[in-house]
């Protein structure tokens, strides 16, 4: 069976947003792309019939994420977000990249079954699995993001006094 | 090549991707961009085999929640260390620290 054209075309979008992530000068472009990309992999998400992760997805991580790291892009001045270019591991960086990629092409079975189609769980289930199976894990979920949200405050306050 | 067989490609390219940025930048917000390429290749695959394989199973979806979660949570911290970072050595690389204190 061939690739569905509107998932090969989002793929393309997918890779050309990372390249453009990783390659672009300014961070501020970068993050831009970045906010492209997880904005199609959350329609991916949708098109495998994942409706509930794909609308997660655009939440949390599109709204969320990005607009965290352009915040902190703002608090930087603007000779300082452009990448200077001085990448001395680049070659490096190119060996290991395309070694990992072979590594793992090598180790993807080829007997792959194909079941497309839509969701198949009711979302009430997963509710109901998070909260009655998953309890512990959510709230240690919950405890991880306040202590983030402690920490970062901590981190990122103002200590003035201590370093002048 | 199938559809489950093209989702695992790009998710793999989007990995290589990840792991390029993280290996030769040196910017710390582009590091942490990387991050989020190697997560989101991982939520791919993630989202992938089990609508594929399993379509039926709760789990898969289950986990990628969890990992969009501690996502946010990474991206929080790094960003409160990198505006630390920048706020005492005035630059955004992050090999400035260990510079400094060679010299």
């Amino acid at each position: 069976m061939a690739v569905d054209p509107i998932l090969f075309a989002l793929a393309i979008i997918v890779i050309i947003s990372a390249i453009l992530t990783i390659e672009t000068k300014e961070l501020m472009h970068g993050a831009f792309f970045l906010g492209l990309l997880l904005v199609t992999l959350g329609e991916i998400y949708i098109l495998l019939g994942a409706e509930y992760v794909g609308v997660i997805q655009i939440l949390v991580y599109a709204g969320g994420v990005t607009v965290i790291m352009l915040f902190a892009l703002m608090f930087i001045p603007r000779k300082e977000a452009v990448e200077r270019g001085e990448t001395i591991y680049r070659a490096l960086g190119v060996v290991l990249t395309l070694g990992i990629i072979s590594l793992i092409l090598l180790g993807i079975g080829l007997t792959t079954k194909n079941i497309y189609g839509g969701s198949k769980i009711p979302y009430k289930d997963l509710a109901i699995t998070l909260i009655m199976q998953y309890e512990i894990s959510v709230l240690a979920i919950g405890l991880v993001l306040f202590a983030t949200i402690v920490a970062a405050a901590y981190i990122a306050g103002e200590r003035r006094k201590k370093y002048e | 090549m199938n559809n489950l067989e093209f989702i695992i490609f790009i998710s793999t390219i989007l990995f290589a991707i990840g792991i390029y940025g993280l290996s030769t930048r040196k910017n710390a917000i582009r590091m942490l961009m990387a991050v989020e390429l190697i997560l989101n290749a991982a939520n791919l695959n993630f989202i992938a085999f089990v609508q594929y394989l399993h379509p039926t199973a709760i789990y898969g979806q289950l986990f990628v929640l969890f990992v969009i979660a501690l996502a946010a949570a990474e991206v929080g911290i790094g960003i409160a260390i990198f505006l630390s970072l920048f706020r005492i050595y005035a630059s955004p690389e992050v090999d400035i620290v260990s510079k400094i204190r060679e010299e």
